[in-house]
């Protein structure tokens, strides 16, 4: 039990380390840091949400479904992080999940690779509806242009100016 | 042999000769040589003997004789008998005693010949011995096989049934114990209503030391005035000529001169009954009561149980399927950190389990190392049996046992080979042991069908008539998902609050049964909240994950409620195998089957109550409602019908006090029906503040003690906090109907209430695709908001909340310019449209409205802000 949590941490700290291996900006993209994901976030929506304030954050917290500790996500300081929600939306069965796999920046565009996993057709899953997401702080830059890569076809593109 | 405790039989024996000579009767064979006796000085009587009553032929009195053997021959019974009996597995001694060596025989068989119809029932209750408690198994030869059940003296009964199908002839019936020390036993043949009334102990009830309830003859001043004080202490008056009395300071002491406050109270009530102004005097009995799931501290989240009918079957099967086992397959049970122990609301009731994935005996499910975890075995493990312990929740099967079986790994997800091995591990066929569960809850799928699968299954349905329980699956397709679309495995889909097919629920004619599994975009009870499944979890705070509940959805969640239902089923019939189950349930008595199958429903949504009554004639009060919630912003009084289920008699004998924060009143309407009206007393609440009561309704129904409870909640709310009008849509509209009449929205939002409020936002359109629905492009609209109740898709209907900005009734036109916004906008929704009147003559009529239409949201719910599916 112990170590599998242990390797959950181990996990991010990877995405990090293949974050910093990018070719730009390196100081801004070692502070990009993956602070949770679950496959219980309890959002419906597949898609990203930009989060810029503890206003805009609260609504996505607490709500029927989730299941991960927000201590952390609380504790982000605004003025300094803002924080990306990539969800997968709602699943049918347990084996699903979203993570941060890279992090990219071109211009004022940043980024995020996501590693998205799913049960093997041949696996028995739990029978149960979950609702996946990967929760990111990135600095609160003026960034123009977000994309997500890996969680569908095309990148989800949401304009921050 | 044997005459080292023969001695001791003969007395009695010479005693009984003594009686019989002196009934003068004489002459019988048994009793050649009567001693004669002088007719004025004889003490003379009858002892009747209550029918059916039987002995077995080798009971230690009889093996203690000189040259006694067991008995090798068969007994042969009445058709109705109360058979007390003697086994011991070996020789021995019970010790010394009191200076005597006393030992006991071996005879670990009896064999009776008993005449059985199809449907009869044989139970064998072990009442143990001084030497021990060894497990006896009462043993059924039907012709065809062995039915059997075991039983110890901490043990319910055992029960053998002769199912049907089998010819109304003698059969052979063994009792034999698997232990070498000594056990008393009584076995009867009887119809289920005698089996609940008889007791084989002596009464035991609790009483509260050195009280009496004491009715009085005369007028109450009369009898008061001659209780003296050295008699008894007048405590409280209870009615016109009943009083408490207590047990005064001189009583403790001469009453009796010695024993416990219990045996010196009762020698004070024998004294107080002696006096002539006493009509009865009895003891202070404590009241108790079977608590149920009814009683847990989260019942009133468990929507679940009551559309299950959980608390009337809880009634029927007060014990909770004790002596039940239930292998739940799955991700294995969360144990704490600091703890060895599992889940602390499940640790009571679970047995040594199996773990496939990291294939050892300790099924721990140690959370995903990729995302959180919910406990997804946990959860279910928890529906199934959950302990009634006055914390978090009570299974629907509360007594019965968990054998956790860990097939599923890392993130919910595992192979087809490691849920065969489970399913042979329970079933015993991997080795060669007996079944190790009755009951196996797959809350797991996907599978293709795979022949291996199948066997195992097969195996377990009929070498060891286990009962298999599959979801359903979450896809919402007809596909069959296997294990659940096995013809062996009972299939089940999933419901909401409101008893619909839950929107994610497979469905198609491989469908067994429904059960809840909860809807968590629907509120189908109208009770304020999503419709998801409450049961054991952990959650992680920020310090790691620790023991707690959660709200699930899926056909994971409705499996657990039938595999609990089957084990409170299989406690009250003792053989109940899978045909057995289907039989009932294609006849419609474990659902609310309306008569045709459905692909949504099978053969109807569980009701755990119709169940029981299927298998027993049995009477019980049900209420209705089970649970009631007073307050400001509910209901200050509400009434609970108890409506007789089953054909007997009722007789309530007590409705325990109510907190000075309520009252009850009984009334009894003329259909039989008994009414308590519980009325609530506010300004004994304070406001905003939780409280919690259960009333104990204790009744006699065909002579069987029972009781039921009825949780009462009640919250004084200052309205501020506590308005709501339901979860809401907020819409911007186009200014101008379209043909129908109806406003259509081009972009929404839904907002729950929070502490009497809804906040919205929607974002402006960023241009890419798909436009969400949150998102707004520049142009002008009608800013409106509203409830959908009826949920036809469209808002503001009468009967509907409905808001309109700036003021309903006066809405505006506002226009939205790119990179401009409008903050902190407010505006009010209400179940009433403003009249016009002369003070409000700028309002218009509208005679054409129709709602305003809600956007399609199928295609791309937003994350935005909202708590609601759009």
């Amino acid at each position: 039990m112990k170590f599998k949590r242990l390797a959950a941490c181990c996990a991010v700290t990877m995405a990090f380390s293949l974050a910093a291996c990018s070719s730009v900006a390196v100081d801004s993209v070692a502070e990009v840091r993956q602070i949770t994901h679950s496959a219980y976030c309890g959002l419906r929506g597949p898609g990203v949400a930009y989060v810029a304030s503890a206003e805009d954050l609260e609504p996505l917290l607490g709500v029927s479904g989730q299941n991960f500790s927000t201590k952390m996500i609380r504790e982000v300081d605004f003025a300094s992080e803002h924080l990306v929600f990539v969800t997968l939306g709602q699943k049918p069965t347990a084996g699903f999940s979203v993570a941060l796999d890279n992090v990219r920046f071109a211009g004022e565009t940043l980024t995020l690779e996501m590693f998205v996993r799913k049960p093997e057709p041949d696996m028995i899953v739990a029978q149960v509806i979950t609702s996946p997401c990967a929760i990111v702080a990135v600095p609160a830059t003026k960034w123009q242009r977000l994309e997500i890569v890996g969680v569908t076809d095309k990148p989800l593109v949401r304009d921050l100016r | 042999m044997a005459t080292f405790s023969g001695y001791r039989l003969l007395p009695l024996v010479s005693g009984l000769l003594v009686l019989a000579g002196c009934g003068g009767g004489g002459g019988s064979s048994e009793s050649p040589e009567l001693p004669a006796t002088e007719p004025d000085n004889a003490l003379t009587g009858q002892i009747a003997i209550e029918a059916g009553s039987r002995v077995d032929w080798d009971t230690m009195d009889q093996l203690s004789l000189i040259a006694a053997e067991p008995s090798v021959g068969s007994q042969t019974l009445p058709v109705s008998f109360i058979l007390a009996g003697y086994v011991s597995g070996a020789r021995g001694s019970y010790g010394r005693t009191n200076g005597q060596f006393l030992g006991f025989e071996a005879d670990p068989e009896d064999i009776f010949s008993v005449p059985l119809a199809p449907g009869e029932t044989l139970r064998l209750e072990s009442l143990g011995s001084r030497a021990g408690n060894p497990e006896l198994t009462l043993s059924l030869l039907d012709g065809s096989g062995t039915n059997f059940q075991t039983t110890d003296r901490d043990s319910p009964p055992a029960e053998v049934r002769l199912a049907d199908g089998y010819p109304e002839q003698d059969y052979s019936v063994k009792v034999t114990t698997g232990g070498s020390v000594p056990a008393r036993y009584v076995l009867v043949k009887a119809t289920t209503e005698q089996f609940g009334s008889l007791s084989l102990s002596w009464p035991d009830q609790e009483f509260a030391a050195e009280e009496a309830i004491v009715t009085l003859k005369s007028v109450p001043s009369a009898g008061i005035a001659a209780f003296s004080a050295q008699t008894a202490v007048m405590e409280r008056q209870l009615g016109e000529s009943d009083w408490l009395m207590r047990m005064p300071a001189q009583a403790l002491g001469s009453a009796t001169a010695d024993g416990s406050s219990e045996a010196r109270t009762l020698a004070w009530i024998a004294e107080l009954r002696k006096r002539p102004e006493v009509s009865s005097a009895i003891p202070n009995y404590r009241f108790t009561t079977t608590s149920t799931p009814v009683d847990e501290e989260m019942y009133a989240l468990q929507w679940h149980y009551n559309l299950i009918n959980g608390p009337v079957a809880w009634q029927l099967a007060p014990e909770g399927g004790t002596g039940v086992s239930v292998a739940v397959l799955d991700t294995g049970l969360f144990s704490p950190s600091d703890s060895s122990a599992w889940h602390p609301d499940l640790d009571a009731n679970v047995d040594p389990g199996r773990d496939f994935v990291d294939n050892d005996s300790y099924p721990e499910d140690p959370g995903n190392s990729v995302g959180s975890s919910v406990f997804h075995g946990t959860h279910v493990a928890g529906t199934i049996g959950a302990v009634v312990n006055t914390m978090g929740i009570g299974g629907v099967a509360y007594g019965s046992r968990i054998v956790p079986v860990r097939v599923l790994g890392e993130g919910g997800t595992g192979t087809s080979d490691d849920l065969i091995e489970g399913i042979r591990w329970v079933t015993g066929q991997s080795d060669n042991s007996p079944e190790r569960a009755q009951v196996v809850n797959l809350s797991l799928g996907g599978l293709p069908e795979i022949q291996q699968l199948e066997d195992a299954i097969v195996f377990g349905v009929n070498e060891r008539d286990m009962i298999f329980v599959g979801a359903a699956g979450n896809s919402a397709t007809s596909q069959p998902s296997f294990p659940a679309a096995s013809p062996n495995v009972l299939a089940v889909s999933s419901v909401d609050g409101g008893g619909r097919l839950a929107s994610y629920s497979n469905f198609g004619s491989w469908i067994d049964l429904a059960a809840p599994g909860g809807d968590a975009s629907r509120d189908g009870n109208n009770d304020g909240r999503a419709d998801v499944v409450w049961s054991t979890s952990a959650v992680d705070r920020g310090n790691g994950f620790e023991a707690s509940y959660i709200g699930l959805q899926g056909t994971s969640m409705a499996a657990p409620h039938v595999a609990g239902v089957i084990a409170l089923l299989k406690q009250e019939s003792g053989q109940t195998d899978y045909q057995n189950i289907r039989g009932l349930l294609e006849a419609g008595e474990l659902t609310d089957f309306s008569g045709v199958r459905s692909d949504q429903f099978g053969f109807g949504i569980l009701d755990a109550s119709k169940a029981l009554q299927a298998i027993g004639d049995v009477t019980v009060l049900s209420p209705s409602p089970s649970q009631l919630f007073l307050g400001s912003e509910t209901s200050l009084a509400q009434t609970v019908s108890l409506s007789k289920i089953g054909q007997g008699s009722v007789v309530i004998d007590s409705v325990s006090e109510a907190p000075p924060w309520f009252t009850v009143t009984r009334s009894d309407l003329p259909d039989g029906t008994i009414a308590l009206e519980f009325a609530l007393e506010e300004s004994a609440l304070e406001a905003n503040v939780s409280y919690r009561e259960t009333i104990q309704v204790a009744y006699t129904a065909d002579g069987v003690s029972r009781s039921l409870s009825i949780p009462v909640v009640a919250q004084v709310l200052s309205d501020e906090l506590a308005r709501t009008a339901g979860d809401h849509f907020v819409l911007l509209v186009n200014t101008q109907p379209n043909d129908e009449g109806l406003y259509e929205a081009e972009s929404q939002v839904a907002v729950e209430v929070n502490n009497g409020n809804y906040t919205f936002r929607f974002e402006p359109d960023d241009g890419v695709e798909p436009k969400e629905l949150y998102e707004m492009a520049p142009g002008s609209y009608y800013l409106v908001a509203g409830s959908d109740i009826d949920g036809d898709g469209i808002i503001c209907q009468p009967g509907e909340a409905c808001a309109e900005y700036p003021v309903s009734g006066l809405r505006e036109v506002i226009t939205i310019e790119a990179g401009q916004g409008l903050e902190d906008i407010t505006m009010t929704t209400s179940f009433t449209r403003p009249t016009i009147s002369g003070s409000s003559l700028d309002l218009l009529p509208r005679p054409e409205f129709s709602g305003y239409r809600l956007l399609d949201n199928s295609d791309s719910p937003s994350t935005n802000g909202s708590k609601l599916s759009q």
